[in-house]
C-alpha cells in the first residue's frame, strides 16, 4: 500500500480521478458524461465505423473521409479528457502495430483487384535529411520529455511514418530538402488503387473501434458502473456484485503483479527460456493467484456479512445513480442522427468533397 | 444490565468437507464483557482469536455453515449481544415435526456490533471512499439524508472529515491501509453501533497507519463510549488503552485480568508465546520492583530505576561493524512509475558484504521501491542516477537479468511466491530457472530446508502448511540459490512472538555465515534487538543512515516521522531526561538487563563475544554467554528421537553443540503438544542447563 492521499490542507484540490485504464482530469465535457452516453458513443462511432468501411466498390467503396471525421472525433474526445498521452507511453501503443499489421493484410489480401495500379514505396531507395528530419526529431524528443522515454514501437511507427510520408510532403523545394543518403534500393510494391483505399479504410475504422473503446476504458469510473445498471433496471444486489466483480480486478491486478514480480525474483528472467517455458510460469502463477483469490472472496463476505448485507431488506441508494442531462442527450441525439444519416440514408461524408471540387 | 457480550461454554470447529475433521478452535469459551469496557484479547497465532471475534459477530457459525445433522459436533454454547441471543444450537421442529438441531438467535450481530478485520484490502468492498463509508447505513434503508449526515459525522470521528468533499472520487488505490481501516471504522460507526470488534487491525499497517487507527479508536472510547473487543500484539497498545486482557491459546481462554496483572506476569505470557514488553522483561530480568510486582510501562520502569544504581560501563560498546567491500550502490536515483508517481527522489547509499541492516520508513517512502530496483524486479534500471550490484550497473540490461543470482529477494506474503504443489519443487523452482544439473539442485533443496527446518515437509503440498512454515519455505527457496545479498520485505509484520523470533533467528544466523542481509521492517523492536545499522526513507529520500544506536538516540527524528520507538528506548529516553542526562541511550532489554545486572551481554558474533564450555570451562575473554530460549513446536516425536531432533535442529542446535563456536545454553520448552499425542515431558525436563 502507498502513502495514501493527503487529508491536509482547508481545500483539497484533486485533479484527477482513477478510471477503469489510469485515470482522467475532472472536469472535462468528457468527465461529465453519463457511462451510458459513453457505451452508445462507443457502440454508435464502432457500428458506423462498421458501415463506412464495408461499403462495396460498387456503391463507391469506403467512406474515407467520414472514417477520417469518426476517427477525428475519437482523438478529439480523447484529448479533452487529457488521457491521450496513456496511448503512446503506455501498453496501449501497441495498437499502432496492430494497425500497421492490418493494413499490410488488407494490402495483400485485395492485391488481386481489378483497376488502375500505383506504386507503394515501403522504402524508397535513400534516408532524406531535411525539414522532415527536423520534424521527426522534434516529435521524438517531444516524446521523450513529457513520457521519459521513447516507447519502441512508437519510435518505429514515427520513423516509417517519415520514411514513407513526411519527406515528399516536406522536402519538396531546396528549402526544405538537404540531402538524400543512397541506401539500398528502393523497395516497392504495386497495388491497385482500390486495394490501398480499402486498406487505409479498414486502418481507419479499426483505429475508430479501438480507440473508441480506450475512450470508454480511459474516462469511465468503475464507481459509476453499479449505479448505471441501476439506472437500466438492474436489482441492487446483482448490480452491487457487478461492482464487487469490478473491485476484485483491482486487487487481483496487484495480486498478479506481486507474484510475477516473484517469479522474477526467483530466476525466471536469467536465462533464456523458450516460450513453452515462459508459458508455463504464466500458468504457475494461477496457482498463487487462484488461492489469493480464494482467501480475498472469503473475507470480502465475512465483511459483507459484518455489515449485515445478508440481512438487509430495504437499502438505500445513496448517490449511486448519476443524472442524464440535457448534454447526455445532446449527445445521443447527434450520434442518433449521424446514424440515420449515414446508415438509414446511406449519405456519404466524402461527397462533401467532391461538392468541394476534389475527388 | 445485561455484558455487551457474553459466550458461554463455547466450543466450534471448522466443517470439513473430506478426510479428518478438524480440532475444535474454540475450546469451552466462558467470556463476558460489559458495557463500556474494553477488553484486550492477545494469544500466539492459531489460539483462535480470529474465530472468536467471528463467534461475537455471527459470522461463526452462519458464514461456515456445518453440513445438516452434524451441527451438534460442531456448536455447543450461546452467544450473547446485550443480553439477547445471537447464537445458539436448539432443538426445533421442523414442518414435518421431526425435531432436529438448528442454530437460533438474531444471527447477525450488525447494527449492534461491528467486526473489523485484519487485511485493510479485503474489507474495502465498493469502489470510492463515500460509499464505502455509506454502505452500512445504506443497508439499514435509511433516508438519504440521514446517510450524508452520519457519514459526515462518522468520517470526523476518524479523522477523514477533510476528504468528505472529494470522497466520491477517492478510488480505494489512493488510499493508504490506515485510511482503509479508518474507512472501515466509519462504515460501521455511521450504522451506530454499540460495540466495535477489531481482529488486528494494525498488524498489516505502517506506523503512521497504527497511530491513526488507534487513535481513531481511542476517541470513540473517550468520546462515545463504545465496548471495545481489541485482538493485538502489541502489548504498548493494549496497556495503553485496555481495561482487561484476556489471553487465548489453543482454543482456550486461559487467564483474564487487569493490564496489569498480565503484563506482571512474564512467565505466563512467555509460557503461552506471547511477548510481555520491553519493560516487564527488564523487570523480570533485572529484579525491578514497582509497587510490588514487575514494571509494566515506561512510567513505572522510571519510577523503579530511581531507586537502582545502573552500570552503564557493562554495556558492550558498538564498536565499528564489520565492513567488506561494498556490494550495493546507490547512486543519485531518481525514479518514476509508469503513472508518473515520483518515488525516488535522489536516494544514495552503499552496503558492505556481511552488512545486517535496516531499511525503515512510512508506506510510500520508497524502500520497497529501492529494494525491488536492486533486486532486478523491475528489471533493467531507466531511472536517473545508477545502482550497482556488486560492480555492476543495473542499466545493463543482462545485468539486471542475472542479479538474482546474487541479490535474494523474500517478499513479504508469503502466498504470493509459492508456486508449485510440493515443498521439494518449490525450492528446486528457482534452481530450475538456473539451469544447474539435478544433482545440484536436490543437493541445495535438501540443505536450505534442512536450514530452515523444513525437511520432514519435503512432499508436503505447500497449501497445509502453516503460515509460518510457508514463510520459511519462502526463504528456503531463496537461500537455495545462494545469493550474496538477502532482502526480506517485512519477516515479521502479522507475526506473533514466536514466529517473529524464529525468523530474526534464521536471518542472523545467515549474516553469521556471510550474508549480507537488509531486512525492510516496520518493527522497531526487532530492528534494536538485532540491527546494527538502520537506513531510514521519507518520501523518497534518505533521512538518516547509521547506528541504529544514533537513530533512535534522536527523538526529534523520530518525532518527525512519527517512529514509534521500542519501550527500551523510550525508558532510555526518559531516564536521561529525568535522572541522568548523561546516561547513555540503551536501545533494548539485553542492554538494559546489562546495565542493571552486571556482566557484559554481548551481540552474537561481535568481537569480543564471550563463550562458555558447557563443560565448565572458558573460552573467549571470559563473558557469560547468552541464553536463548528455543519454542520447539512438536507434533508427535518418539521419545528416544527426540535428541536427534534436537541435535538436527539448524540454526539453533548446531550453534549450540560445535566446538570452537559461541556457545548457547538451550532451554527447551515444548509446548502445544497435540491432545492424545504427548510425549510424556514438560518443560526442562530434556537438557535443562541451568544459567
Amino acid at each position: 500500500m502507498g502513502a495514501g492521499i493527503s487529508e491536509a490542507g482547508r481545500r483539497l484540490e484533486k485533479t484527477r480521478v482513477r478510471t477503469f485504464l489510469y485515470s482522467m482530469r475532472i472536469g472535462t465535457p468528457v468527465e461529465r458524461l453519463h457511462v451510458i452516453t459513453k457505451v452508445v458513443l462507443m457502440l454508435t462511432l464502432s457500428t458506423l465505423a462498421l458501415h463506412m468501411f464495408n461499403i462495396p466498390v460498387e456503391r463507391g467503396g469506403p467512406d474515407l473521409v467520414g472514417l477520417a471525421l469518426l476517427l477525428l472525433i475519437v482523438v478529439a474526445l480523447l484529448g479533452a479528457a487529457r488521457v491521450a498521452r496513456y496511448l503512446v507511453t503506455s501498453y496501449l501503443v501497441l495498437a499502432l502495430p496492430v494497425l500497421l499489421g492490418i493494413f499490410v493484410w488488407w494490402l495483400y489480401f485485395n492485391r488481386g483487384l481489378p483497376g488502375p495500379r500505383m506504386q507503394l514505396y515501403l522504402w524508397p531507395g535513400y534516408v532524406p535529411l531535411g525539414l522532415s528530419t527536423v520534424v521527426l526529431a522534434a516529435a521524438l524528443a517531444a516524446l521523450y520529455l513529457r513520457a521519459r522515454s521513447v516507447p519502441g514501437p512508437l519510435a518505429a511507427a514515427l520513423i516509417l511514418w517519415w520514411l514513407s510520408l513526411m519527406p515528399p510532403a516536406l522536402d519538396e523545394s531546396p528549402m526544405t530538402s538537404w540531402a538524400r543518403i543512397p541506401l539500398g534500393a528502393a523497395v516497392a510494391v504495386d497495388v491497385p488503387r482500390w486495394a490501398l483505399v480499402v486498406a487505409v479504410a479498414k486502418v481507419l475504422g479499426f483505429a475508430v473501434m479501438i480507440y473508441s473503446t480506450f475512450l470508454l476504458l480511459l474516462t469511465t469510473r468503475d464507481a459509476e458502473v453499479a449505479g448505471a445498471l441501476r439506472q437500466l433496471g438492474v436489482p441492487y444486489r446483482a448490480s452491487f456484485y457487478a461492482s464487487l466483480v469490478f473491485r476484485n480486478l483491482d486487487t487481483v491486478m496487484a495480486d498478479y503483479t506481486n507474484i510475477r514480480n516473484a517469479q522474477v525474483a526467483r530466476g525466471a528472467m536469467v536465462a533464456r527460456r523458450g516460450p513453452l517455458a515462459r508459458l508455463a510460469d504464466l500458468a504457475r502463477i494461477s496457482v498463487p493467484l487462484v488461492a489469493s483469490m480464494i482467501r480475498r472472496s472469503v473475507e470480502m463476505g465475512i465483511a459483507l456479512y459484518a455489515r449485515g448485507f445478508y440481512s438487509a431488506t430495504r437499502i438505500t441508494e445513496y448517490r449511486e445513480r448519476r443524472p442524464f442531462t440535457y448534454v447526455d442527450w445532446a449527445v445521443v441525439a447527434l450520434l442518433a442522427a449521424l446514424a440515420v444519416f449515414d446508415v438509414v440514408l446511406g449519405y456519404r461524408f466524402d461527397s462533401m468533397l467532391r461538392l468541394a471540387g476534389y475527388g | 444490565m445485561p455484558p455487551a457480550v457474553e459466550l458461554i461454554d463455547l466450543w466450534w470447529r471448522y466443517p470439513s468437507y473430506g478426510g479428518e475433521g478438524h480440532q475444535y478452535a474454540l475450546r469451552g469459551i466462558n467470556l463476558r464483557v460489559d458495557e463500556g469496557e474494553f477488553l484486550a484479547i492477545v494469544g500466539p497465532s492459531g489460539a483462535g482469536k480470529s474465530t472468536l471475534c467471528y463467534a461475537m459477530a455471527g459470522v461463526i457459525p452462519h458464514m461456515f455453515s456445518p453440513p445438516y445433522g452434524e451441527e451438534p459436533e460442531h456448536f455447543r454454547g450461546e452467544v450473547r449481544i446485550e443480553g439477547e441471543t445471537l447464537t445458539k444450537l436448539e432443538m426445533v421442529e421442523d414442518p414435518s415435526g421431526a425435531r432436529r438441531p438448528a442454530f437460533t438467535g438474531r444471527k447477525y450481530a450488525a447494527p449492534t456490533a461491528g467486526l473489523l478485520l485484519q487485511d485493510p484490502e479485503n474489507q474495502f468492498l465498493r469502489m470510492d471512499l463515500l460509499h464505502e463509508v455509506a454502505f452500512g447505513a445504506e443497508l439499514l434503508g435509511l433516508p438519504e439524508d440521514e446517510i450524508e449526515r452520519r457519514v459526515r459525522e462518522a468520517m470526523e470521528i476518524v479523522g477523514l472529515g477533510s476528504l468528505f468533499p472529494i470522497a466520491h472520487l477517492v478510488h480505494p488505490s489512493e488510499l493508504s491501509g490506515g485510511q482503509k481501516q479508518r474507512a472501515a471504522i466509519a462504515s460501521f460507526l455511521a450504522m451506530r453501533p454499540r460495540i466495535l470488534i477489531l481482529d488486528e487491525p494494525t498488524s498489516d499497517l505502517d506506523p503512521m497507519g497504527k497511530l491513526e487507527v488507534m487513535g481513531a479508536i481511542d476517541r470513540l472510547r473517550r468520546e462515545h463510549d463504545l465496548t471495545i473487543i481489541l485482538v493485538e500484539h502489541n502489548p504498548e497498545v493494549i496497556m495503553r488503552h485496555a481495561d482487561r486482557v484476556a489471553v487465548m491459546d489453543n482454543g482456550e481462554v486461559v487467564a483474564v485480568g487487569g493490564v496489569e496483572e498480565i503484563y506482571s506476569d512474564p512467565d505466563l505470557l512467555r509460557g503461552h508465546g506471547l511477548y510481555p514488553s520491553d519493560v516487564s522483561r527488564i523487570g523480570q530480568e533485572a529484579g525491578l520492583r514497582y509497587g510490588g510486582r514487575i514494571p509494566i510501562s515506561v512510567e513505572e520502569g522510571l519510577e523503579a530505576l530511581r531507586r537502582e544504581r545502573p552500570d552503564f560501563s557493562r554495556v558492550e560498546p558498538d564498536g565499528e561493524p564489520a565492513r567488506g567491500e561494498p556490494v550495493i550502490e546507490v547512486e543519485g536515483v531518481h525514479y518514476w512509475y509508469e503513472d508518473g508517481t515520483y518515488a525516488l527522489r535522489g536516494v544514495d547509499f552503499r552496503i558492505h558484504d556481511g552488512e545486517f541492516v535496516g531499511l525503515i520508513g512510512q508506506n510510500g517512502s520508497g524502500k520497497t521501491t529501492i529494494s525491488k530496483l536492486i533486486a532486478g524486479v523491475y528489471g533493467r534500471f531507466k531511472g536517473r542516477g545508477d545502482i550497482r550490484v556488486m560492480g555492476a550497473s543495473l542499466r545493463d540490461r543482462r545485468v539486471a537479468e542475472r542479479v538474482p543470482l546474487h541479490v535474494g529477494y523474500v517478499f513479504q506474503n508469503p502466498d504470493h511466491q509459492i508456486f508449485m504443489r510440493r515443498v521439494y519443487d518449490e525450492v528446486a523452482y528457482g534452481l530450475r530457472n538456473l539451469r544447474l544439473p539435478s544433482g545440484e539442485v536436490d543437493a541445495r533443496v535438501r540443505e536450505a530446508l534442512e536450514r530452515v527446518g523444513l525437511s520432514h515437509k519435503v512432499d508436503e503440498d505447500p497449501v497445509f502448511l502453516s503460515r509460518g512454515e510457508r514463510r520459511r519455505l519462502t526463504v528456503a527457496s531463496i537461500i537455495a540459490m545462494r545469493p550474496r545479498v538477502l532482502i526480506v520485505d517485512e519477516p515479521t509484520t502479522g507475526q506473533d512472538f514466536r514466529m517473529t523470533e524464529d525468523i530474526m533467528s534464521l536471518l542472523s544466523q545467515l549474516n553469521r555465515e556471510g550474508s549480507t542481509v537488509i531486512v525492510i521492517t516496520h518493527d522497531m523492536s526487532m530492528v534494536a534487538e538485532h540491527l546494527r545499522r538502520v537506513i531510514v526513507m521519507h518520501f523518497g529520500v534518505v533521512v538518516y543512515d547509521g547506528p541504529t544506536r544514533g537513530f533512535f538516540s534522536d527523538e526529534g527524528l523520530l518525532r518527525s516521522l512519527s517512529i514509534n520507538p521500542p519501550m527500551a528506548v523510550k525508558l532510555s529516553h526518559a531516564y536521561r531526561r529525568s535522572v541522568d542526562p548523561s546516561a547513555p541511550v540503551l536501545i533494548s532489554v539485553r542492554e538494559w538487563v546489562a546495565a542493571l545486572k552486571g556482566g557484559a551481554r554481548a551481540f552474537p558474533g561481535r568481537p569480543g563475544a564471550a563463550a562458555r564450555d558447557p563443560a565448565g570451562g572458558r573460552r573467549g575473554c571470559g563473558a557469560s554467554p547468552r541464553s536463548i530460549r528455543v519454542h520447539l513446536h512438536v507434533q508427535s516425536v518418539p521419545r528416544e528421537h527426540l535428541g536427534e531432533l534436537l541435535h538436527g535442529i539448524p540454526g539453533r542446535a548446531l550453534d549450540v553443540w560445535q566446538p570452537g563456536r559461541p556457545i548457547y545454553r538451550v532451554q527447551v520448552d515444548l509446548v502445544r503438544p497435540h491432545a492424545g499425542e504427548g510425549l510424556g515431558h514438560g518443560p526442562g525436563v530434556l537438557h535443562p542447563v541451568v544459567d
